[in-house]
């Protein structure tokens, strides 16, 4: 007999032959992730929320409670979930009717309205499925992390360019009848006269890419913009040292958003310097208003990555280039694109923009162990009770309830003066082991909510960040849970902030024209 | 795998693909220790492929990879066993094979000795032995991912090597198995 150890390691590492289902599911999962990742946008973007990066994927800040607040306002769109709540507040009166429908046995799609500006074009679908795809493919579910699983597979052209940045989402009217919104960016579009496709390939239910009802269509129109804000502005930069600058490209003010358009630019540098680079800092912006008190605000990448990568060639110029072809002693050029969006707040005249750079906690030197000792914990206690705590960049973060029920732990805060990118609250049992868990998502006043909160969910399963620690017990025991405040970096400024003017709002909503649907080939 | 990982962390999709595809048996076998039904297992792999490559880039440390995508992976798998516990809409028994299922996945004879592993093993003993046989983690390591001490893991481990020896030895093998 041979030993016992080597017989189950024999047998465990065996080949087996992984169910098809199954090996389906991780290719598609996986690309989705990466080359169908303009369609997984919003998806991905839910779970980044968990992490450090939290006002760079803001969009993300979906969430049950949220839809059914504004469904009740608003006919189920659910702009406010998306982090566009001027879109929320001027889609009605400024969309076009529609009514163009894509029908099949599984299900009919129809193009109820559409409407856009020099920011966004918007398009809201009303989708039916029809018995034959409820008994094959089973209601769509739902998760607090995902939302809603029906996703329209689509590729999107503008003037014959594909376009990546959109984002999508979902309002459930019936377990047959589905509100889906696709909101596509066009801020760095600078032409006038604008020809759309909106190639939809198949209809996904529930994550499956087996279970997609074949849709080949494409929706055409054309749409006329007015670009003269985007034409005028003057572009402004701050440079930060010989090898990296900020650049503000564009600010509008539109019907549908408030918006600044910026870059991070890292050059003179060959591939493997920039490798050697922390990777633990990243930069961010903070805004405020005139008077240096930080506003509500979101920051998104301006597209799925929002990096790009350029090579110097042989001529002297850059070339975009995919990171697995770059050699190390290859000259770069490292581009981030962000969009910073306001929201609906008024008196927005004079803002400024203030670049900071963030260092995360490092779990390998023991860093992030010793911030936990040091930062307060304090009980988890219903109620009005205040907390507060001060940032890396000496703004203060209070907090003035806790309300918790069955399914959610939900802090509600204020800010006052700068707040870096910490994460604004963790919850930890405190059981002598080094444990602590992210929200599930954060809301701010204005930009995808009318209040400031936090909130965590009980019945999911809480992770923070490289740790993956999690709380299991959070849905029947809340014994010895505590919270802390402004916890897991710690931000600087590296650069004079920029003095933003926002232009006035610019009513004119784009002309629609010769809307159409063919077959797709 | 730290090249890769390596590449993943700095965008490389194709680089991340490779990472997931290498290591699509081994988050099968983990998560089928941990939960039976098979849709279930395709929504936890499926997630937990998604958080990490949301968050791949906050991966300090590239030899972690593995540890750090099982972790995530056993969350996953905890968050549906729960789920399922609640809803009472489907009973988890975790000491057995259904039959049905092994029909529908074309189980072949050398997934045999697999399934004959986490079959006679209860759950906490299935994920003992997986993280320590399959993955080759210390029983340090497997403490931490499954937050129990290093000696409840040898413990577990030590039950495990009984049962399973008792059936190779021939002692307790379910016939239809064998």
């Amino acid at each position: 007999m041979q030993n016992i150890d080597d017989i189950i390691k024999y047998k465990i590492k065996q080949e087996i032959d992984l169910p098809n289902n199954y090996k389906e599911t991780v290719k598609n999962t996986v690309q989705k992730c990466t080359e169908n990742q303009k369609d997984y946008t919003k998806k991905i973007r839910k779970y980044k929320i968990l992490n450090f990066l939290r006002k760079i994927v803001i969009s993300a800040l979906v969430g049950a409670s949220t839809i059914t607040v504004y469904s009740a306002t608003t006919n189920n769109l659910p702009f406010i979930n998306m982090g566009l709540m001027k879109v929320g507040e001027n889609f009605e009166e400024n969309s076009i009717e529609v009514n163009k429908s894509i029908e099949n046995e599984y299900v009919k799609i129809t193009l109820e309205s559409l409407a856009g500006d020099n920011a966004y074009i918007i398009l809201e679908y009303r989708i039916n499925l029809k018995e034959k795809a409820i008994s094959e493919f089973g209601n769509v579910k739902y998760s607090d992390a995902m939302g809603y699983s029906l996703w329209i597979s689509d590729n999107i052209l503008v003037n014959s360019n594909e376009i990546t940045n959109k984002i999508q989402e979902i309002s459930k009217i019936s377990d047959t009848e589905f509100v889906y919104v696709e909101v596509l960016n066009i801020m760095d579009i600078a032409e006038e006269n604008l020809k759309l496709e909106i190639n939809m390939n198949n209809l996904i239910i529930n994550s499956d890419m087996t279970n997609k009802i074949t849709l080949n269509k494409s929706l055409q129109f054309d749409a006329k913009i007015n670009t003269k804000d985007k034409t005028e502005f003057i572009p402004q930069e701050r440079i930060l040292d010989e090898k990296n600058k900020i650049v503000i490209n564009n600010v509008g003010n539109t019907q549908f958003a408030t918006y600044i358009t910026l870059q991070k630019i890292t050059e003179n540098m060959t591939y493997k310097e920039f490798k050697e680079l922390n990777p633990w800092k990243y930069n961010s912006f903070i805004v405020t208003d005139e008077n240096g008190e930080e506003i509500s605000f979101s920051i998104h990448y301006a597209d799925f990555s929002g990096k790009y990568y350029y090579v110097k060639n042989e001529n002297g110029e850059f070339e975009l280039t995919d990171l697995k072809d770059i050699e190390d002693n290859a000259e770069i050029r490292y581009i981030e694109n962000f969009v910073i969006l306001l929201g609906t707040q008024e008196k927005l005249d004079n803002i400024k923009i203030i670049p900071i750079e963030t260092t995360m906690f490092n779990d390998k030197n023991n860093e992030e162990a010793d911030e936990y000792k040091k930062v307060k914990w304090y009980p988890l206690v219903e109620g009005q009770n205040k907390y507060s705590a001060t940032s890396s960049l000496g703004g203060t973060l209070e907090i003035d309830n806790i309300k918790i029920d069955e399914n959610y732990i939900t802090f509600y805060y204020n800010k006052k003066g700068l707040i870096g990118n910490e994460s604004l609250i963790i919850l930890r049992k405190n059981n002598g082991t080094m444990n602590y868990i992210y929200p599930l998502r954060e809301e701010i006043n204005g930009i995808n909510s009318t209040e400031n909160k936090v909130v965590f969910s009980r019945n999911l399963f809480g992770i923070a960040g490289l740790n993956v620690y999690s709380l299991e017990d959070l849905d029947k025991n809340l014994e010895n849970v505590e919270f802390a405040l402004l916890y897991g970096s710690k931000s600087k400024i590296i650069a004079e902030e920029f003095k933003i003017q926002i232009p006035k709002q610019d009513n004119q909503t784009a002309e629609i024209d010769n809307i159409k649907i063919m077959d797709l080939n | 795998m730290e090249e890769l990982v390596k590449k993943a962390k700095k965008g490389d999709n194709e680089a991340f693909t490779q990472l997931i595809m290498n290591l699509q048996t081994d988050l099968y076998k983990i998560a089928k220790a941990k939960i039976n039904d098979e849709d279930d297992i395709n929504e936890a792999v499926q997630e937990t492929i998604i958080k990490a490559y949301c968050s791949i880039k906050k991966l300090k440390d590239e030899k972690y990879f593995k540890t750090w995508i099982i972790r995530i992976l056993i969350n996953e798998c905890n968050n549906i066993y729960k789920k399922k516990r609640q809803s009472k809409t489907e009973e988890y028994n975790e000491n057995t094979v259904n039959q049905a299922e092994l029909d529908t996945i074309n189980t072949k004879i050398n997934n045999l000795d697999f399934y004959i592993l986490i079959k006679n093993l209860n759950e906490d003993e299935k994920m003992a032995v997986i993280l320590f046989y399959l993955e080759e983690f210390s029983t340090k390591d497997i403490g931490k991912i499954l937050k129990v001490s290093e000696n409840t893991i040898r413990t577990r481990l030590s039950r495990a090597r009984k049962k399973l020896k008792k059936m190779f030895d021939g002692g307790n093998i379910d016939a239809k198995y064998r």
